[in-house]
């Protein structure tokens, strides 16, 4: 029996794709293979479920199938170029490091180092699958010849945890909560949602909130600038929902959140895949998100597109959908129906084919 | 693309943009308006210690003369006017000591209550100073966030636009491009052709050339710089030469200049256009070119006619021969025979162009008839078939159309 295991420089607790790959473990393992986890580094909680990168060649045969999930440049793309084995490779997108540059020099590296390996893996992956059909286009403009899309992977039973009721106490009241869920990185333009906030409050409804729920450790200059601008906008009631020693919000916390949410808002202009718009659904929380990169896949037919960051009409927007009540539940019934897609029922065959496409093809030749 | 999209088949999306639009619209109104109202506002209010101390300056205005005027009286009985004379006395005085010191108190006093009143004016006029300012304030900072709204939807409008511009250029390039690949496939230049080659075998031999084209000679007696435009093999060139005419020729296919250099003639290669343009006028004395006109695109034509014209000295002559359309024998022996014509000329368009830019005595000159065998023959004639004759004539005609001279050279004189 061969293994089939996964590879990636990086396995974070509460990491969307560190989630998929605990995830796909555990489905790989009940098809009855062995399977391991190879990383650089880990969160130390997981340290029993991965193994170092260096050892999978020791580890392996040649007939084993590799997973490497791709999102940043790394020495193990290097590594996983001149292994024999068959590969699959999970794209789940880059941030063009644009972004990054004058905020952290480190990620405007490593972004575009990514940009730049994914290409020595063209002829290297026997499959290339985006987490989304924005990854998969990109993928082709690229160059991969045998392409597909298999939505990330998420673990539904996560979203069972019970709300933590503190937090719920807390902001129980009529103020509309808008919520955004993601790292405070700059493409997510969570400064433009400042904006919009501080115009929606002043002008439209004072009795507002805005709930930041993420992580700013990679970023403290970009939330540095963040606490500025919501200080020279003098508006109130931002919320910062961070942990300082950068692990991820808890679970019961973000739940929370979620719950309290009366509309989601995403200004980002780059999104590999967006898990929280796929959770938003989930908690009926209506969507508005700005039209770019993977939102509108993610999304199918669902929720509210927005072309345009026009804060005034934004705004009434929002209000719209709190004072037209049959607008909103047909918006949440409509996310609703979209779930599905992302249903491991759905998801498990379409992981598998992919597995066992990958199997039944030639080793590739490997020029060292 | 609308501003808004909900892809809901249910739901009536440009219904709720036109709502939301609406809405913005009252919403800047009411804002206004409400900006407007708020210039007209009272001044801020007045807190109770400002009513105390606006009570004390008017107790001042009052009391701020102290001279004692008070009428002495006393109702007791009896001695009661002996009181009233001894305080008089007593008043009259204190008076002598009081008197001048109540006097500079007064004084005092009228300086301070004027000063007093002086601020209590001004610090009226700074309170409706600083309610004008608060007013004022209130309307920067709305409109500075309008301003700070509209801002960034300038940018990001802005951006929208900038990336349609960035596709629609990237579209362009690709277009351009396409369109080069096209335009460079009708540039023979880059056909892999062995042109001279194909000359050799179809246009005729050097000496055929030269027999027939020394019959051009006679229009260029005398000159000393004639140009040759699309020279190819130098015949003409060589011709000219002969007859001691300076002359040189342009040509864009080096193969054929090496060739024609070989030969010690002045062959230089490059596009007859460019090299008009850039000589200085009447410098010409001659302008010939033998089957190139109609390797040319019309646009072409013309400008080298215009610019031959202005290039030629005064009496010096332009000679253009080309295969003649007018004889259908040319088109079936000649003209399609070479790849790399565009369009035949007809006698009559040329010598058009030739009068229209201003040669004078402008004419065809027809040469090359096909091979007498090839053409009808005629029946002999006796006295009694007459009719023979016009059956003679039809075929004349018939010749004429069918198999009439190949070529024709189109000659003006300035």
């Amino acid at each position: 029996m061969i293994r089939v295991d996964q590879i990636l420089p990086t396995l974070a607790y509460g990491d969307a794709i560190g989630n998929e790959a605990l995830h796909m473990q555990r489905i790989i393992q009940s098809w009855g293979y062995e399977s391991s986890i190879y990383t650089i580094n880990s969160d130390p909680r997981l340290t029993n479920h991965v193994r170092p990168y260096s050892e999978y060649r020791r580890d392996s045969t040649a007939e084993d199938l590799l997973i490497f999930h791709y999102a940043i440049g790394s020495e193990v793309t290097e590594y996983v170029r001149r292994l024999p084995n068959r590969m699959l490779l999970i794209y789940h997108n880059i941030t063009p490091h644009e972004y990054f540059e004058g905020i952290s020099d480190e990620a405007a590296a490593l972004t575009k180092q990514g940009r730049d390996e994914l290409l020595m893996l063209r002829d290297r992956a026997t499959l290339a699958v985006g987490d989304s059909e924005y990854s998969r286009q990109e993928l082709v403009e690229l160059g991969f010849s045998n392409t597909g899309v298999l939505p990330l992977i998420l673990d539904f039973s996560r979203y069972q945890t019970e709300p933590n009721p503190e937090v719920l106490e807390k902001f129980h009241d009529e103020a509309v909560n808008i919520i955004s869920v993601g790292r405070f990185a700059p493409n997510k333009r969570l400064d433009q949602l400042i904006r919009l906030f501080a115009h929606y409050k002043r002008r439209k409804q004072p009795n507002a909130r805005l709930f930041l729920v993420g992580s700013f450790v990679d970023f403290q200059r970009f939330y540095a600038y963040l606490v500025w601008l919501a200080q020279i906008l003098a508006v109130d009631d931002i919320y910062f929902v961070a942990r300082s020693d950068g692990r991820s919000v808890p679970t019961p916390d973000l739940i929370a959140y979620y719950k309290l949410g009366s509309v989601y808002v995403s200004m980002s202009e780059h999104e590999g895949f967006c898990v929280p718009l796929v959770e938003s659904m989930v908690f009926g929380l209506p969507i508005m998100a700005y039209n770019s990169s993977a939102v509108p896949f993610t999304l199918g037919d669902s929720g509210i597109l927005f072309n345009s960051k026009n804060y005034e009409e934004l705004s009434e927007t929002i209000d719209l959908l709190q004072t037209d009540h049959t607008l909103r539940r047909r918006i949440i019934d409509r996310q609703r129906q979209r779930l599905p897609a992302f249903d491991i029922l759905r998801l498990e065959p379409l992981f598998r084919a992919c597995v066992e496409q990958v199997i039944a093809s030639e080793p590739p030749h490997v020029y060292w | 693309m609308s501003s808004i999209e909900i892809r809901d088949p249910k739901i009536d999306a440009k219904k709720i943009v036109e709502q939301i639009r609406a809405k913005v619209r009252q919403k800047r109104q009411a804002e206004l308006e409400n900006l407007l109202e708020r210039r007209f506002d009272p001044p801020l209010p007045v807190s109770e210690d400002e009513l105390e101390v606006k009570r004390s300056l008017t107790e001042a205005n009052r009391e701020w003369d102290v001279q004692v005027g008070k009428q002495i009286l006393s109702n007791r009985p009896i001695i009661g006017g002996l009181l009233r004379r001894i305080r008089r006395l007593l008043q009259t005085e204190i008076r002598w000591t009081l008197d001048p010191i109540l006097e500079r108190q007064i004084a005092f006093n009228v300086h301070a209550v004027q000063v007093l009143n002086g601020l209590a004016a001004a610090k009226n006029e700074i309170r409706s100073s600083l309610a004008d300012l608060h007013t004022s304030a209130s309307i920067i900072a709305a409109a500075h966030l309008d301003l700070g709204d509209r801002q960034e939807e300038m940018d990001s409008e802005a951006k929208d636009k900038l990336a349609k511009v960035n596709s629609t250029l990237s579209e362009t390039d690709l277009a351009l491009s396409e369109v080069k690949g096209r335009l460079d496939k009708h540039d023979f230049a880059n056909l892999k052709f062995d042109y001279p080659k194909f000359q050799e075998e179809y246009r005729g031999s050097r000496e055929e050339i030269v027999r027939r084209q020394a019959a051009y000679i006679d229009y260029f007696k005398g000159c000393k710089n004639v140009l040759d435009f699309g020279c190819g093999r130098g015949e003409f060139l060589e011709l000219l030469k002969q007859n001691g005419i300076g002359s040189y020729g342009i040509e864009t296919d080096e193969r054929m200049v090496e060739l024609c250099k070989s030969r010690g003639l002045d062959a230089r290669r490059g596009d007859v256009l460019s090299h008009l343009q850039s000589l200085p006028d009447e410098t010409l004395d001659g302008v010939f070119s033998a089957q190139v006109v109609e390797h040319m695109l019309p646009a072409d034509l013309l400008e080298i006619i215009a610019l031959s014209y202005r290039k030629l000295m005064p009496g010096g002559f332009f000679v253009a021969e080309t295969v003649n359309p007018s004889s259908l024998y040319t088109f079936s022996h000649a003209f399609y025979v070479d790849l790399t014509h565009v369009k035949p000329i007809h006698p009559q368009a040329l010598l058009f162009l030739l009068r229209m830019n201003g040669f004078r005595d402008v004419a065809a000159e027809f040469s090359s008839l096909p091979p007498p065998e090839e053409r009808l023959q005629s029946v002999p004639v006796d006295n009694k078939a007459g009719s023979l004759e016009g059956l003679n004539e039809n075929l004349r005609k018939l010749n004429d159309a069918i198999w009439g001279p190949q070529d024709y050279a189109a000659i003006g004189k300035k």
